[in-house]
């Protein structure tokens, strides 16, 4: 496959992202409230939340620095076509992350405003809730980002 | 695409010049080069005077802009 080096960091990132936070988001939305005190979730929640930063911290190092290695400045750097499609991409993710923080604002005032206590939170009842809501929306930002970073190069490429 | 180019005409013409090379030249990608020559990707001016430059043509001999209606 014809791919420049931030192609096959952007995919990198995509990869990491999906499987370490998607196996952190499977674990948080598995832990059952009802049968543990808010305190042990919390601490179970943060627990897989450490783990997981550390994991995509060595990957990203890691294997970013693997790539790098065996490519030459201009492609390290990147050109204007991989800053113009990162700048593209960079705004889809962007408006994914604003969804996320409106949500989040509406969670925290909804009930303070107009009284309305049936918010999301008793839908999906998670610990530390606000934060993973936040949690969430960024990292699914950070996949619409990479994801459209690689639609673009894919429909430049061959 | 209102701007073509003929890039992949002006290596031809230039004892067959690579992607690769070009790409060098100017200070690109290759697969960027791709892009151009597909006219998928508009380069900014200052690559479009570079690639002209190197092939000693004028930028409107290399790049043409079609105005549509």
């Amino acid at each position: 496959m014809n791919m420049t080096l931030k192609e096959k960091s952007t995919w990198l990132s995509l990869m990491a992202t999906l499987f370490v936070f998607g196996s952190y988001t499977i674990k948080v939305c598995s832990i059952n409230m009802q049968s543990m005190s808010e305190e042990e979730a919390i601490n179970l929640a943060m627990s897989n939340l450490s783990s997981a930063i550390l994991y995509i911290i060595i990957i990203e190092i890691i294997f970013q620095s693997l790539i790098a290695a065996a490519g030459k400045k201009i492609e390290i750097e990147g050109d204007e076509r991989d800053r113009l499609i990162t700048y593209k991409a960079n705004n889809s993710g962007y408006w994914v992350l604003s969804v996320g923080v409106i949500i989040t604002i509406g969670q925290l005032l909804l009930p303070h405003v107009i009284g309305m206590e049936a918010t999301i939170k008793s839908y999906f009842p998670l610990p530390l809730f606000e934060m993973h809501v936040l949690l969430f929306a960024f990292i699914l930002s950070e996949i619409v980002r990479f994801g459209h970073q690689i639609v673009l190069y894919r429909k430049d490429a061959v | 695409m209102a701007i073509t180019n003929r890039v992949r005409e002006c290596r031809f013409f230039a004892d067959e010049m690579t992607q690769q090379a070009l790409a060098e030249a100017v200070g690109v990608t290759r697969q960027t080069i791709m892009a151009i020559e597909k006219n998928k990707y508009n380069p900014s001016l200052e690559v479009a005077f570079k690639i002209a430059h190197l092939f000693n043509k004028p930028l409107e001999e290399v790049f043409i802009f079609e105005a549509s209606e």
